[in-house]
């Protein structure tokens, strides 16, 4: 016990110092919620995926791949195309735009893009970032609190408000550049933390093979690509699990890091190798740490109550303390890695949206980075509030956040900058329609996932597409409302030029390797 | 069958995804054409000292 504990605190104490590190980083609202648009390549993309993967890859999934079996993949197949997607679609060309007009935060972008003089976009891009990603945090302390009691057999309520401590010294300290180089160490923990999980658990079961066999022997579901579906159905199960990719598009926590880096062009590479390779690891360490978990729970080699609670059990079987306080640390990692960066992006919503831009509240740049200090407070204590009185199913938390998010963001974001053609009534009927849609649907009615038992006619639709996350379908709806609505108004003329022209492409330079490279010939 | 089942899902993805990501990474250089950046686009805010 002791051993893991002094793990856990070298961990911990490395955070903290990083955070005293970036202080001096903190000077100005840019500086410490977007370090200045002019962090290294390497450690925004690490950061991009550490703040993706949360306690959803290291407690959520594989408890997923746990109870689900193989069909599980396909949420990680969704997360890696999301990935690339997000490079695809979002990364360069938001960092462009982001640069050209200053914007800090995600409304920042959006109002300046649609040149929107209402404010509206601001104030729904706030609300929409304040209810989920308090959500999405709250998601984060409960896994935190379910990681820390697995190990030192405490309650999960003092490993929630540990986690949030901790959190909180390091994103109060050092801002951007804290929450940027510490997801830089979590990522690489995470992914050391997944591919030492896995390989013991294949190597304590004999080999992936004998895994399979064994788990087949109890439910030949569990190794059926889509559950035992065939046909549409088996369609309908992808989907409800890979439709984690329409997400990437939204999350704000993911795309400011894109608005952060050195260079847009970096974000092409190396950024996207950096961050797919990365990507493409862990899902299937994490996936195959659940899924052969559960032969190991079935032969009676390791003992679980709770599938999210797989990795702290394969743990703590087979690795000596030491090394379990590593693993410890992973996953702690992972949670705190995401709740960083939500908790920055959540302040920012109300420190730099509402109270500077929308209230038009104009202190010295000392006053906002302290008025941001005091909303991440606020905000990590109503989201510790959140996870000691509600739900403790990270999966569903997380699908939930995630949704919302999705629905609110993906759209509008993706469509500002790829169409020229987009307005600003098209983006606040968008966001409006999503906001309300996500919080009545998902909150209200269905939960996270369309499913049969929902009243009247919403029961219908659930039978047909049972399991199939409400956002998905809810995402391609907002694209479509923005579409209609924007093709019913007109941009400015002055708009519409200005995105003709910022992405405009010439010949590339060549690098010094190929200049060489051609001497030699 | 099944262990081929686990083994197809698990790399097939996978490797189609490795193989979209190096054509990404590699698109300025297979188009010979690049996003202008200039100091504008970089817009780095810094306090200097």
């Amino acid at each position: 016990m002791n051993e893991i504990l002094s793990g856990v605190i070298a961990y911990l104490i490395i955070l903290i110092g990083i955070g005293v590190w970036a202080r001096k980083f903190t000077r100005t609202e840019a500086e410490y919620f977007i370090g200045g648009r002019r962090v290294k390549i390497i450690a925004a993309a690490l950061s991009d995926k550490a703040s993706d993967f949360s306690g959803w890859l290291m407690l959520g999934y594989p408890g997923q791949a746990f109870k689900a079996g193989l069909g599980a993949f396909w949420a990680g197949i969704g997360c890696f195309f999301g990935t690339l997607a997000d490079y695809i679609l979002i990364g360069p060309r938001l960092r462009i735009y982001a640069g050209k007009f200053r914007a800090i935060t995600v409304p920042d972008f959006l109002e300046a893009r649609l040149r929107d003089n209402t404010k509206l976009i601001r104030v729904l891009g706030a609300i929409i970032i304040l209810i989920f990603m308090t959500a999405y945090v709250s998601a984060q302390f409960t896994a935190g609190g379910k990681a820390l009691s697995e190990f030192f057999n405490i309650d999960v309520q003092t490993g929630i408000i540990i986690t949030m401590i901790v959190v909180l010294i390091y994103v109060l300290i050092g801002g951007f550049f804290a929450v940027v180089w510490t997801d830089v160490v979590q990522a690489l923990f995470m992914i050391s933390a997944l591919i030492l999980t896995s390989a013991i658990a294949v190597t304590a079961m004999g080999g992936l093979e004998n895994a399979v066999n064994i788990i087949e022997s109890i439910d030949p579901r569990k190794v059926h690509p889509f559950g035992g579906a065939i046909g549409l159905m088996a369609f309908i199960f992808a989907i409800g699990y890979a439709s984690w990719i329409v997400g990437y598009l939204g999350q704000p926590h993911i795309i400011t890091r894109y608005m952060s880096v050195e260079d847009p062009r970096k974000l092409r590479r190396p950024g996207v190798f950096i961050s797919g390779i990365w990507t493409a690891i862990v899902l299937i360490c994490a996936f195959l740490a659940g899924f052969v978990g559960f032969a190991l729970a079935e032969k009676g080699i390791i003992s679980v109550d709770d599938p999210e609670k797989i990795i702290p059990a394969i743990t703590v079987k087979f690795l000596p303390s030491w090394l379990s306080g590593f693993i410890l640390a992973g996953i702690l990692a992972a949670i705190m890695s995401t709740a960083d960066s939500q908790l920055l992006v959540a302040s920012s919503a109300i420190s730099r949206d509402l109270i500077h831009k929308v209230a038009n509240v104009e202190l010295s740049q000392k006053w906002m980075v302290n008025i941001g200090r005091i909303f991440v407070i606020i905000l990590a204590l109503i989201a510790c509030y959140y996870a000691l009185s509600g739900s403790k199913l990270v999966y569903a938390m997380v699908a939930t956040a995630w949704g919302g998010l999705a629905v609110g963001f993906g759209p509008i974001v993706t469509l500002s900058l790829w169409w020229k053609r987009i307005t600003k009534w098209g983006g606040i009927a968008g966001m409006a329609y999503g906001l309300v849609s996500e919080v009545i649907l998902e909150a209200i009615i269905y939960g996270w996932e369309f499913n049969p038992n929902a009243p009247g006619i919403f029961g219908k639709i659930g039978a047909v597409l049972n399991g199939v996350p409400v956002f998905f379908i809810n995402f391609f709806i907002t694209l479509i409302v923005i579409v209609i609505v924007s093709l019913v108004t007109k941009p400015p003329k002055d708009v519409v030029e200005i995105h003709e022209n910022i992405f405009v492409k010439i010949a590339r330079s060549k690098s010094q390797a190929e200049h060489v490279s051609e001497f030699l010939k | 069958m099944s262990y081929t089942d686990v083994i197809l899902l698990l790399t097939v993805p996978t490797i189609l995804g490795l193989i979209v990501m190096a054509i990404y990474g590699f698109w300025d250089k297979i188009t010979g054409k690049e996003y202008v950046v200039d100091e504008d686009v970089l817009g780095y805010e810094v306090i200097e000292k």
